[in-house]
């Protein structure tokens, strides 16, 4: 599988608590059922610029795109997918 | 000095901090909004204890701490609702406070929009909270 840094601008915000949790929780499941089975490994939210950085895990793009529903995209559309690789810094301590 | 949780006394600590601390008042110059947290039983119905805050531009304008058995609590922009364990977990930095808020380990009544647009003076409250030493240590 290969690794990916998805880069949405968050446009609309969830209202409350529940629809934020059922939504991404809804998200995660989904996309264990998507061809491909990617996964939402984990995600960095800057909230004064509005962006929001999911790491995830695929074996392409549009894999990762078809796990999104329209609201969700209206929401928070993508900004850029970029397939990555991880560095771990803490190994320069060695 | 360190003062029990959940306290009058604690909450009179955090409030003096929160307005001592520069950084807090930088962080959250533009936070329009009261807080109620309240701090429930681990194991069944009621509340243990709760504090009201009242937040505003950087500043903590008043707090008050109200015990089991008040029958009318204040009204605020947002009420944190969570078993004394999780709030704990939270104010000693076990517990991150998204990460509490994303798996519900800590209740948020109110405008979602509002407080995730304000992650930083989320986590700079919680940072203040923080620096109110807690004594005893709660062991959960």
């Amino acid at each position: 599988m290969k690794r990916f840094l998805a880069i949405h601008t968050v446009r609309n915000v969830y209202l409350t608590q529940d629809e934020w949790v059922e939504d991404w929780r809804g998200l995660r499941h989904r996309s264990r059922q998507t061809p491909g089975c990617p996964v939402w490994l984990t995600s960095y939210y800057a909230a004064i610029q509005g962006k929001l950085y999911c790491e995830w895990e695929a074996e392409s793009e549009d894999d990762i795109r078809r796990c999104f529903t329209q609201r969700e995209l209206d929401m928070a559309p993508f900004e850029s997918i970029q397939e990555i690789v991880r560095m771990d810094a803490t190994w320069l301590d060695e | 000095m360190g003062y029990p949780f959940p306290s009058e006394a604690w909450l009179l600590a955090l409030h003096q901090t929160l307005n001592r601390d520069q950084q807090y008042a930088q962080v959250a110059r533009g936070w329009e909004g009261d807080i109620l947290c309240l701090i429930e039983a681990a194991d069944g119905p009621g509340w243990l204890a709760a504090f009201y805050l009242d937040l505003w531009h950087g500043a903590c304008r008043g707090v008050r701490a109200y015990a089991p058995g008040t029958e009318e609590l204040p009204a605020a922009k947002f009420t944190l609702r969570a078993p004394l364990p999780n709030f704990y977990k939270v104010i000693s930095g076990e517990l991150d406070p998204m990460q509490a808020m994303m798996t519900r380990r800590l209740k948020v009544e109110g405008n979602m929009a509002y407080m995730l647009r304000n992650v930083p003076t989320v986590l700079d409250f919680v940072r203040c909270c923080r620096a109110v030493e807690i004594e005893p240590k709660l062991a959960f």
